[in-house]
């Protein structure tokens, strides 16, 4: 072959990686957290006791890609609980200092924040969080001394 | 917005019932005397932002748990949901004169829903553990089970 002559080098097929997950991602999505969703998504109308709605799987699909955000985040796995009305919420829970991230069933996100003090305050996500916004609400629980008067870390929506 | 408003009845002493239910569970921490603290979902309902309770004085706790016999219960006196902004609202559409709706002030904004559900939750009084909590020796209605 000439040395000026384009190699004709076989186009790899795209097909192959279509099936292909990265194992970074397998990792971070914990069995125990996938379990826990299967759970929730198998509860009856009236749950609750009170005439609840099931868990919609629309709150089910929102609640897997936060999971894997704050999962990719180093946050814990936190506790998974079905809201009467078939929401979920999300809460972590460290030494006194709590974070909220509820789902409801309209695809809203609310959060409620709780300092060691005991101090409240609660907001909304954006619809389709980026990581940038759940990595704010990362570094203000994983921080020294998390309090409700340093929120500049955490974005805020107004309800 | 809720068309409904406070049943200025209902006293703010006035003990309201909840059942809290018990699978899986999930809906308790323990607090620092090692007691189940409840999760602030047992006083949200994200599709009506209502929820139901019975006055205590108009019923029985057992006629609450009939039917429920796995489920806890909570008192929560009335003043503490209108100390956050929520009304005791009457349900004329339920059959049942002990039973109202601890729902948000018709005009409020829905900025302070979760904060007061954990307070609601934070003031809620165990009546009775769930079945999954409860001592096996303490499994009467006229008792509260020990951990």
């Amino acid at each position: 072959m000439p040395l000026d002559a384009t190699p004709n080098i076989p186009k790899m097929p795209t097909t192959q990686w279509s099936g292909v997950s990265p194992i970074i991602e397998q990792k971070l999505w914990s069995p125990s957290a996938r379990k826990r969703l299967k759970e929730l998504a198998a509860l009856p109308v009236n749950w609750d006791g009170y005439g609840s709605n099931s868990i919609e799987q629309a709150v089910i699909e929102i609640a897997q890609n936060l999971l894997s955000d704050f999962a990719k985040l180093n946050m814990p796995e936190p506790k998974i609980l079905p809201v009467p009305g078939g929401g979920i919420q999300l809460e972590w829970d460290n030494a006194g200092v709590e974070l909220e991230v509820e789902i409801l069933t309209d695809e809203t996100i609310e959060y409620l924040i709780v300092d060691k003090e005991g101090k409240m305050h609660e907001g909304q996500m954006s619809q389709y969080p980026k990581v940038i916004e759940i990595a704010g609400f990362t570094r203000w629980f994983t921080s020294e001394r998390p309090c409700i008067n340093n929120l500049s870390n955490i974005y805020v929506s107004p309800i | 917005m809720s068309h409904r408003s406070d049943d200025l009845s209902t006293a703010d002493e006035a003990l309201l019932l909840r059942r809290i239910w018990d699978k899986p569970d999930v809906w308790f921490t323990r607090n620092e005397e090692g007691q189940p603290r409840l999760s602030s979902v047992a006083f949200l309902d994200g599709r009506t932002d209502e929820v139901s309770v019975n006055v205590a004085a108009d019923t029985t706790e057992k006629q609450v748990l009939n039917g429920y016999p796995d489920f806890g219960l909570v008192s929560i006196e009335a003043g503490i949901p209108r100390s956050v902004d929520h009304i005791v609202a009457l349900t004329p559409e339920v059959n049942d004169p002990s039973h109202r709706v601890i729902c948000p002030q018709p005009n409020s904004t829905k900025g302070q829903r979760k904060t007061a559900a954990r307070v609601m939750a934070k003031y809620a009084k165990w009546l009775y553990y769930p079945a999954s909590h409860r001592n096996p020796d303490g499994n009467t209605l006229n008792e509260v089970p020990k951990l």
